[in-house]
């Protein structure tokens, strides 16, 4: 059970704002709102001039905060000085990723980069 | 054609030479098709085996009624659970009901956009596999036209499946 923040008896999976305990319908609840928000996220991803980390967050509160009220935020917030691990996966800390995010921005800012 | 008739042309195609009296419940009201039914055991064109199970009395000499028996208990449970099975997939939930009347009043109804295959991607590609009914679509369709906001179609799909699993 990916349990990270450690309270899925009492919050259910993730603090999802139902307090809901079952995946399988947590996974339909997560498609349905990608469905309904995906619309919604590119039109704000086709405003930005630049794509920027913010935005990134941004994208992540449009689609998922109605049932995850801490998307959109940055990881250290909402799990300071903690390893996440899923499976056989240790996810990397957040001092690296936000190393190698913001490099992938500024990657991406430079012109035709990725062609 | 009367009742009997079709009962007989009903059995005829049936390799196993079985007839249960489920599959009869479109031929006739019941007391019509009981009366049927025994008016065929009495004229020796077919054999009843046991409550609501008859056959063909020349499987019954080729295959024994052991046999036949046991065919027509597996038979009746497959039916049963088809019947269950589509039972649940067709109810409407308290959700569904209410998900449904909202869309109409709203006039709002589910219409595919890219939207919806690029999720059913990703989603795919997460290793998951949803299949959305059509009420997830309908919720999906009014929180598109702003009918509804993402925190309450959300709300609505996690008790709607939840209500599915209770049926």
């Amino acid at each position: 059970m990916f349990d990270p923040f450690g309270d899925y008896d009492s919050r259910g999976y993730l603090r999802n704002t139902a307090g809901e305990k079952d995946l399988e319908i947590i996974k339909i609840a997560e498609h349905e709102l990608f469905r309904a928000q995906l619309p919604i996220a590119l039109d704000f991803l086709a405003q930005c001039k630049r794509i920027d980390y913010p935005d990134f967050l941004e994208v992540h509160r449009i689609l998922f905060s109605a049932l995850y009220p801490w998307s959109g935020k940055d990881r250290n917030t909402v799990l300071p000085a903690r390893s996440v691990v899923r499976e056989r996966f240790t996810f990397v800390t957040q001092k690296i990723v936000n190393v190698r995010l913001r490099k992938g921005f500024r990657l991406l800012k430079t012109k035709n980069k990725w062609q | 054609m009367d009742i009997k008739s079709r009962i007989l042309q009903s059995l005829r195609p049936r390799k196993d030479g079985l007839l249960l009296r489920q599959d009869t419940k479109f031929l006739g009201s019941p007391s019509q098709v009981s009366v049927a039914l025994r008016s065929l055991v009495d004229g020796g064109l077919i054999e009843k085996l046991d409550r609501g199970i008859y056959a063909k009395p020349a499987k019954v000499m080729q295959l024994g009624r052991e046999a036949l028996l046991k065919t027509a208990t597996l038979r009746a449970k497959n039916l049963r659970d088809e019947c269950l099975h589509r039972r649940r997939h067709n109810r409407l939930t308290p959700t569904a009901r209410y998900v449904r009347n909202l869309a109409k009043n709203e006039g709002v109804g589910f219409h595919p956009i890219y939207a919806d295959r690029w999720a059913r991607s990703v989603t795919n590609l997460a290793g998951d596999e949803v299949k959305s009914d059509s009420t997830d679509d309908l919720l999906v369709a009014l929180t598109r036209s702003g009918k509804m906001t993402p925190k309450d179609m959300v709300a609505l799909v996690i008790k709607h499946h939840n209500d599915l699993k209770r049926v």
